[in-house]
Order: structure tokens, then sequence, then C-alpha cells
């Protein structure tokens, strides 16, 4: 069956592929937090013991056993990782949360979510249009000096990473000439809702930390949309549309910019996977409340299930984006199908 | 070498790239020559030396912080700590990812599957919250310990990339003859893959560098940095907590950032500059 349905076989071992590192990467990340000698409940009981200097050692003791079996910290190691899977994976609970007790930790990812989805998707998305325009022209131009200039400045921005560039914005835009607002997602004299102010401060806080991250992406988009355009330069169709009489802007539209689609859509696919990875320090610097502000929250607690779920959220999300395209590419490439029949 | 030399002759970009480093390199080794003077004797992290915020003199040419320490010395013992954290790191990063590239790329088979799978599992996972989480908890936080946790999370784009060489390259002619005439495995792996493997060795090197720095500078950004030296990255989190902003301490907070942001550019143009040189194609379309 899987012999005489070579795309079968494809789809199936990219699934396997797929369940399986999810569970390896997930594993690897459980067993390091639980390795680390410190836990929250022990730090929170001495705490306790500390501010009323509790004598009775049967209480404490009590509260710590009651507190462990909340965040599931008793037992073994093995025990813990085996109910810890099966609550995540079967029942699709994540556990209490220690930073914001008894609420389970999907309700603050719930609530942060979109904040981190709404900047860094959007920003992704800006840099994507612009970088792939921008790149096209400097392709497509690419003996003037436009073209050189543009290239230069993008290979020295594409390596930087985005907070230095936030922390620059910060101090020269934020402190020093105080046009924008460096903290938070919006103005706390405005309560949430779909109010025109309140949509207006959201958008007027979200310049700074997007600015940031736009100006390091594009520069990457920048440099693949031009090697692209450049490599296809060279070929047949181009020259023949061109012989054809077909106007030069036609063809750049039409057979050069149609043809970089694919990969671009691609890339584009991979890294709104991977968008919460670079960026949780922007949403540190501005205080933005989003997941990267959460886990930084929840590590300095050792709030080990909050950290876990914001982590299993990234990993999952990277892996889903690359099995989407996986899945995607022989459907939209016949090269691609092709090319996984004859192995 | 040859291969160096050729890339200087023939790429701007890598020309640039290695005059900047190399400055700053001079500069981190020389450093105790220039600021020991100033801060008489003592290393730069150690803070209440002198009092807080004495103004530039002969004495401290750019003053001092809010920890007591001489500014000058913070600056070049900075550059020192995050040159030495990356080169550490990308060199443990680099020796990890050279032997689980070429054992995966050259074995194959079942071996590379499981290398191959296992480095895929750790690039997914977000690294920063595992580099917080560890250096929370590690008891002696020195430039070493932290240099050597930055390269757990830096080498597997390493292998990645050394790997995918290899596989490339281990079917050439003389490859197989090698095989054929009998040599052993590991003497193919270093006279025949070795040699024409430096440039990827070295492009690897210089993203695990890059990438440890930017770690770097993201742990002590939020104060996690190592406690027996001062590094770029601290001063950053540093000068924010003694509300160098509403002070107005501009050099304090500007220096840090900005010799970073040049460090990760040089690299970037050495990067560029080799594969410039490796892929003329590169050559003739960057416009210079």
């Amino acid at each position: 069956m899987l012999k005489r349905h070579p795309i079968f076989a494809y789809y199936l071992r990219k699934l396997i592929t797929y369940v399986f590192t999810i569970w390896g990467a997930f594993t690897i990340t459980f067993f390091l937090f639980r390795l680390l000698p410190s836990n929250p409940v022990d730090a929170w009981v001495k705490t306790l013991e500390r501010q009323y200097a509790v004598q009775q050692s049967s209480s404490v003791a009590n509260t710590a056993a009651y507190y462990k079996e909340q965040f599931g910290l008793n037992g073994t190691l093995g025990e813990q990782y085996v109910r810890y899977m099966y609550q995540v994976f079967v029942k699709g609970n994540l556990g209490p949360s220690f930073v914001n007790y008894p609420d389970p930790v999907q309700t603050l990812i719930m609530k942060r979510l979109p904040w981190t989805i709404g900047l860094l998707g959007t920003s992704v998305i800006l840099s994507w249009v612009a970088g792939i325009v921008i790149g096209l022209l400097a392709g497509w131009f690419r003996e003037t000096r436009f073209s050189g200039a543009i290239t230069n400045i993008a290979i020295s921005l594409s390596q930087i990473p985005a907070y230095l560039i936030a922390l620059l914005l910060v101090l020269v835009v934020g402190y020093g000439l105080k046009w924008l607002p460096t903290r938070g997602a919006w103005d706390a004299q405005y309560s949430i809702g779909f109010t025109l102010p309140f949509i207006l401060s959201v958008l007027q806080h979200a310049i700074l930390p997007a600015t940031a991250i736009v100006i390091v992406s594009v520069a990457g988009w920048i440099l693949t949309t031009r090697s692209l355009i450049i490599t296809l330069l060279g070929e047949d169709y181009l020259l023949y549309a061109e012989a054809k009489g077909l106007k030069p802007w036609n063809i750049m539209r039409r057979y050069a910019l149609r043809n970089i689609m694919l990969p671009q859509a691609t890339g584009l696919a991979l890294t709104l996977g991977a968008v919460m990875n670079g960026q949780l320090l922007i949403e540190l610097l501005f205080v933005y409340p989003g997941l990267g502000d959460l886990l930084n929250l929840a590590i300095n607690v050792y709030d080990f299930n909050t950290v876990l779920g914001v982590i299993l959220i990234s990993i999952v999300s990277v892996m889903t984006a690359s099995l989407l395209i996986d899945l995607a590419l022989p459907l939209i490439d016949p090269r691609i199908r092709t090319q996984i029949q004859s192995t | 070498m040859r291969f160096l030399v050729q890339s200087w002759k023939v790429s701007a970009k890598f020309k640039f790239g290695v005059i900047i480093i190399g400055v700053l390199v001079v500069l981190a080794v020389i450093a105790p020559l220039i600021y020991t003077p100033f801060t008489q004797g003592q290393i730069p992290a150690r803070p209440g030396v002198f009092a807080p915020w004495i103004a530039p003199s002969p004495q401290h040419p750019l003053g001092t912080e809010g920890a007591g320490r001489d500014v000058l010395g913070d600056f070049l013992g900075g550059l020192q700590a995050t040159l030495l954290i990356g080169f550490l790191a990308g060199s443990a990063a680099l020796a990890v990812g050279v032997v689980f590239g070429f054992v995966a790329g050259y074995k194959g088979g079942a071996i590379d599957t499981v290398l191959t799978t296992f480095t895929n599992m750790l690039l997914v996972i977000p690294s920063y919250p595992i580099l917080v989480g560890l250096t929370l908890v590690v008891p002696q936080k020195t430039l070493f310990t932290l240099a050597f946790i930055l390269a757990l999370f830096s080498w597997p784009f390493a292998a990645r990339t050394i790997r995918a060489q290899v596989i490339g390259m281990k079917n050439q002619a003389y490859v197989e003859l090698a095989k054929v005439s009998g040599q052993s495995d590991l003497k193919i792996i270093f006279t025949e893959l070795m040699p024409n493997l430096i440039p990827y060795l070295l492009m690897s090197f210089a993203f695990s560098t890059v990438g440890a720095m930017v770690g770097e500078v993201g742990i002590s950004f939020i104060g996690l940095g190592p406690t027996d030296s001062i590094t770029l990255g601290m001063m950053i989190n540093l000068a924010s907590g003694w509300g160098a902003y509403t002070r107005g301490l501009w050099a304090i907070l500007l220096v840090p950032p900005a010799v970073l942001i040049l460090i990760f550019i040089a690299i970037t143009m050495i990067n560029r500059g080799m594969e410039e040189y490796l892929n003329p194609r590169l050559q003739n379309v960057t416009g210079q």
C-alpha cells in the first residue's frame, strides 16, 4: 500500500515526524525544568514559615503536600511526567498556574495571546509585504546604486536582535524626543473595549515595538526576495516574454513575482509559526501584556505549569506551520509531487 | 588560510567586517592596560570601589557609575567579557556541531535519523525561557558557565549546516576513491572532508558566536548575567536600573547597544563575504 502510493507514504511520514518531534521537544523541556533544584511550592512554603513563624511542622507539611498535589509535583519524576502528559494531551488541561493561582494556565495564555498575535503577527506580515516589494525592485534593478545600497543596509540589519533596535528606539524616540509611549499596550485612562480612543491608544503604543521588529525582519525578506529574483533573471521564459514584447512592468509582476511567491509564502508561514521565539524580550522591554511578559513573570517564581504551557504553544505553532507547508506543497507544486513519486 | 586571503581580496564586506572585529578584539585584549590606571588595579566588575557618580576627571576620564565603578573600565571590561563569551560559546557549539554533523552526515542511515531528529527537537524549543531557567539556578554563574549554557542552544544550527555539507561531499569521487583504497573513516574525515569544509566550519562558528552573544545580551538584559564580570548586555540592564533615562546619561545608555550592533554587523559582513567568495554568483549580483 505504502509502496504503491508514495504520496500517501510522504504524508504519513510527515505526520509521524510532527507528532514525534512535538513529543520529544516537549519531553526535553519538561525534564529540563523538573531537574532545576527549585520549585514554586517549596519556595512559597518557606516564605509562609518565615512570615508566620510557623512552629507546627505537621501543618506546614500538610499545606506543602496539598499544593504539591495541586501542581503535580508529588511522586517520582516518572509519575509526574506520565500524569502531566496525560493531563495535557488527553484532557487538554495545562494545570493551575502559580502566578495567578488557581486560574488554569490556558486561561492566562488565552488572555495574553491576542496581544502577542496582534503585535507580532501584524509586524511579520507588514515586513513580509514591504520586504518583497523592496526586494523585487532591488533584484530587478540589480545594477543600480539603489540596489547596492539597499542590499548593504539589509545585510547589516538582518542579524541584529530586534530588542537592541527597540532599545535604541525607546531611548531616542521615547525618552529623548518624547514622541511615543514606551510602556504597556494602551493608556490606562481608557477601558478595554471597541471604542475609538482605546483603539487609537493601542495603535499608538504598538508603533515602537512593531517598528523595531519590522526594521529587522524586513531586511531578511529583502535579501531572500532579491536573491530569488536574481536567480530567475537568467531564465528562458523571461527572455521569451521580453521578445514577445510584454511591458517590463508586466514581466516583473506576472512572471518574476509569481515565481517567487511559493518560497516566500512558505517562509512567511514558517516565520508566523516561530513568531514568538525571538521576540519575547521586545514584550519585556515595552511591558507589553503578551506571552513574553507572562513567561517572564512565571519563570521568576518557577511556575513550571505556565512556563511549560507557553513553551508548548510555541513548539506546536512552529511544528504546525511546517507541517501545513509540507502537506500543502505537493498539492500546489507539481514539481514536488513528481519528486516524491520518483523516490 | 588561502580561503581567508581570497575572501579578503574578493569581498569589501569581508574586509570591513574583519577590520571592525580586529580593532575590537585588539581593544579587548589590551583593555586591562588601558583601564588599570583608572580602576587602580580592581577588576572592572567589582562594585563599590569608588564613590558613585563622580564626574569625569583625570582619575576617571568618563566618571564613575551608580555602583561606584569606573565607566571606562565598564566599557572595556564589558567589551572583553562579551567577546570572550561569544568566542567560548561559539567554539564549544562548533565542536559539538562538528561531531554531530560529521557523524550524522558521514554515517547516514539509522544514526543519522536519530541524531537529526534529536537536533530538530532542540531547534523547535524556544531557547530563551530555558536559558533564563538555567541561569536562575546555576550555582556559580561565571563567564565560563554562562558561555557553556549558551553553547547548549547554539550548536544545533552548526550541526545542521555541517551535516548538509558532509552529505553533499561524501559521494564525491575523491571520497569514494579514499574509501575503496581502504582508508579508515576517521582518516577520510580529517584528510579528505575537513579541509574542504573549513569555510563552512568558519561560517558555522560565526553564526554560533552571534547566536551566543545575542543570547547573552538577552540574559544580561534582564539582570541574569555572569556575577564575576561585567558585560555590555549587563550595562544596558544596570543603566535602566539607575534611572539613566531621566538622568540623561546618554553615553552609558547608548554606547553598549551601539557597540553590540557594530559587532553583529561586522560578523554578518564577514559571513556574507565568505559566502560571496564561495558562491561567485553572489559576487556580481551584490551591486558593488
